[in-house]
């Protein structure tokens, strides 16, 4: 079985966290909330706690890794059958990686590359370190946050430019509430990819010190969220985010730092693209080890090979346009993780701790009564 | 053997990308575009494109001319006229490189929502270009006006308005990244500064002069030199640099010319509050400060004396706040908040902004602004006294 050190799993779960929100969620909070979007993500700390518990709980009450765990709780039947929906899931967030990058690439740096080469390009790293195995993958996800992480907060402050205006982000508490539940619900939603770690746990060398290290990764997604969403408002004011197809790529591209650093959106690009590659090998992995645990597989490097044609087709006819993009992002894509990745597993919750304590009983009454 | 094949076809697609990036393009098929006007003409969109000379500086040491060259192009929207440019031009013109956006008039006047969606959406327009509005004058022809020693006139625009910022003090540049986040904020409007061609010893030459102010999607006039002096004094922005005449008279317009003082500022800060009177009216009160040094006299008066600096303090307070009031009863007569107060009301009483905002342009021209300027000399350069002759 392969091993992870604690400190790569922290990477695993930092790039499944942190990278979808960094492209996206500025405009999408700036639509919804305008220049409160910040206080969404810090009306998710919350919910996030929540979740974090909700992982920590079920890992350390569970024998056997994601999707696994739910034939344990749930029984052979009912557990394949909801690994059959969750291996679909999982399948659902690689494709939505590849689908955001190539948007996010075609929109602002080769608008004329066919899709299809972009998509073979990224898919073929991603392919290799699968079939490599999840310890070699691993290990790279390790060196692309230690580099990547830093480098996109720092390209962040960057755009902290003259014309930077704090008080954009006024007037303070004038709000929608319906508006804030709702940026709450989608912060929370982008939050539960962190469920990855219910498979990749197990395969950690330190389980019970997990809570740790996902707090830890909690921590470093809020900070780096709130930068990502802040950074731009002040920026350019809610108004102009909004309607920004990628708010973070216009902040590189209006970066100037003395006359002197400016013209850096490549190097954003650069930043993006390791950070896509991991969140997309590390759900890929999800993925075909979630079937091999349904199906009762040997191995999932074999499912690896059909999974990429499938994800690369997948991803050309999932997403017609950038605009039914955003409807995805935003209202569709959300749904799915909050229900699969976030209520399902607080369900089983519940599930365990009554089993335990069935078992807690049984034992107890075992020990008191007489021996025959 | 697998991963013979797997290896193998890794090689094969890096093989691929040897020729470079996908939608490269060779240095010698471009060219650098160094600025661009926009234009209307009889409802078609008119683009003005100036191309730096793909050959450098001819030979001729530094006196060498590099013959302007600018592109021009018409039709029903600008990315279409931009793209006609290709028809009759061999080279791929390098948008990405451009300093500034010159506008015409005619344009700003008409309706700016086609040029701003231009300018907004595509991708080699930096946001760090500089804006230039042409002022009776077309911008085909303000790129073609010589401006030696620069070679090209949309680079001169741009180094005439940063060296004026620090001397003079008068214009503020705007970038495209300012214009269009004051565009689409409710409660602040954009400005841009105006540039014109005059005749100097029988040589066209550019000059910047006033700045045109917007209300919505169009222009609605233009500040004169005083009031765009005032406008740099009422920016929240710390400002440096500028200067300032006043006269020992009293009269700054029309007093002798032998008490006319300048004075420099090295910098300056307003701060503009909202108050709300009992009777439901509001007040802007504006509060200027400045500190700066005393540059030049024509008097020979000592004026290095406690009661004559704080005379002179006091004069270019009055200055200050004549010049920034200027601006401010233009701009309400434009009916166009230039300053931002309608948005500083949205973050500071966003209830009292709500029912302010459908009705805004015209409450902001019956404001009630009190304007308080503060200015102290620090220093006097290299004398204290000024040069008595002695007979």
């Amino acid at each position: 079985m392969a091993r992870l050190t604690n400190i790569q799993l922290f990477c695993i779960l930092l790039v499944t966290l942190a990278v979808t929100p960094y492209q996206v969620m500025a405009k999408m909070l700036a639509m919804i909330l305008a220049q409160h979007g910040w206080m969404a993500i810090l009306g998710s700390v919350l919910p996030g706690l929540l979740l974090v518990w909700i992982y920590y709980y079920l890992l350390t009450n569970s024998s056997r890794p994601f999707p696994g765990m739910l034939e344990e709780h749930l029984g052979p039947v009912l557990g394949k059958i909801i690994g059959f929906v969750y291996i679909w899931a999982f399948f659902l967030v690689v494709v939505m990686s590849l689908v955001l990058f190539a948007n996010f690439f075609l929109s602002n740096v080769l608008p004329g590359m066919p899709i299809s080469i972009l998509l073979i390009f990224i898919i073929l790293p991603a392919f290799y370190a699968l079939r490599t195995g999840l310890e070699a993958t691993a290990r790279v996800v390790e060196l692309i946050v230690l580099t990547a992480y830093p480098l996109a907060m720092l390209l962040l402050l960057f755009g902290l430019g003259p014309e930077t205006d704090w008080s954009r982000l006024l007037p303070l508490g004038h709000f929608d509430m319906a508006a804030l539940g709702n940026g709450v619900w989608l912060v929370s939603s982008y939050i539960s990819l962190m469920v990855v770690v219910l498979t990749l746990g197990p395969f950690c060398h330190q389980p019970r010190l997990l809570w740790r290290w996902m707090l830890a990764v909690f921590g470093m997604f809020l900070f780096s969220t709130l930068a990502a969403v802040i950074i731009p408002i002040v920026a350019y004011g809610p108004v102009l985010t909004s309607i920004q197809t990628f708010p973070i790529f216009n902040i590189a591209r209006a970066t100037d730092v003395a006359n002197f650093i400016h013209n850096i959106e490549i190097i954003m690009v650069s930043v993006v693209m390791p950070g896509v590659f991991s969140i997309l090998a590390i759900f890929w992995f999800v993925t075909c080890y979630s079937a091999q645990q349904v199906f009762g597989l040997q191995d999932y490097r074999i499912l690896v090979g059909p999974t990429a044609i499938m994800a690369g087709v997948s991803a050309v006819l999932l997403v017609p346009n950038i605009h039914f993009l955003y409807i995805m992002l935003q209202q569709i894509f959300p749904w799915i993780f909050i229900i699969l990745f976030a209520i399902l597993p607080a369900f089983m919750v519940p599930v365990i701790w009554l089993k335990l304590r069935r078992r807690q009983d049984s034992d107890s009454k075992k020990k008191a009564a007489p021996p025959k | 053997m697998r991963r013979g094949i797997l290896l193998g076809m890794i090689m094969l697609l890096v093989l691929s990308s040897l020729g470079g990036c996908y939608n490269r393009v060779e240095l010698d098929e471009t060219v650098a575009v160094t600025g661009f006007g926009l234009d209307v003409d009889k409802g078609q969109k008119v683009i003005s494109v100036q191309i730096a000379s793909p050959s450098g500086k001819p030979e001729g040491g530094s006196n060498a001319e590099v013959e302007t060259m600018v592109l021009t192009e018409s039709a029903s929207g600008y990315a279409q006229a931009a793209r006609q440019i290709t028809l009759h031009f061999p080279r791929t013109p390098v948008w990405s490189l451009s300093t500034s956006i010159i506008l015409s008039e005619a344009l700003a006047r008409d309706d700016l929502r086609l040029m701003m969606d231009f300018v907004s959406r595509n991708r080699f327009i930096r946001p760090n270009m500089m804006m230039f509005l042409t002022l009776g004058t077309s911008p085909e022809e303000v790129m073609q006006v010589k401006t030696p020693p620069e070679e090209y006139s949309s680079l001169a625009l741009v180094k005439m308005m940063q060296g004026q910022e620090s001397q003079s003090g008068i214009y503020m540049p705007v970038s495209l990244r300012e214009f269009r986040s004051k565009y689409v904020t409710p409660g602040v409007e954009p400005v841009i500064p105006q540039v014109q061609i005059v005749e100097m010893d029988g040589e066209k030459v550019l000059q910047l002069q006033g700045v045109a102010v917007f209300l919505g999607h169009n222009m609605v006039g233009s500040l004169t030199e005083k009031e765009s002096y005032g406008l740099r004094l009422l920016v929240p922005e710390e400002n440096r640099g500028g200067l300032i005449t006043v006269n020992l008279s009293g009269d700054r317009e029309s007093g002798p010319l032998g008490e006319m003082v300048t004075m420099e500022i090295i910098r300056s800060r307003a701060r503009s509050t909202p108050r709300l009177n009992a009777d439901g009216s509001m007040v802007i009160s504006v509060d200027i400060e400045a500190d700066g040094n005393l540059y030049e006299q024509t008097t020979s008066e000592n004026l290095q004396t406690t009661a004559n600096l704080v005379r002179l303090e006091d004069l270019t307070s009055q200055a200050i706040k004549e010049d920034a009031l200027a601006c401010i009863h233009k701009a309400q007569l434009l009916k166009s908040d230039i300053f931002g107060w309608g948005s500083m009301i949205s973050r500071q009483h966003p209830d009292l902004w709500q029912r302010l905002e459908a009705d805004w342009p015209s409450f902001f021209a019956s404001l009630q602004v009190e304007v308080e300027a503060k200015y102290s000399i620090r220093r006097t350069y290299l004398i204290e006294e000024a040069m008595q002759i002695r007979n």
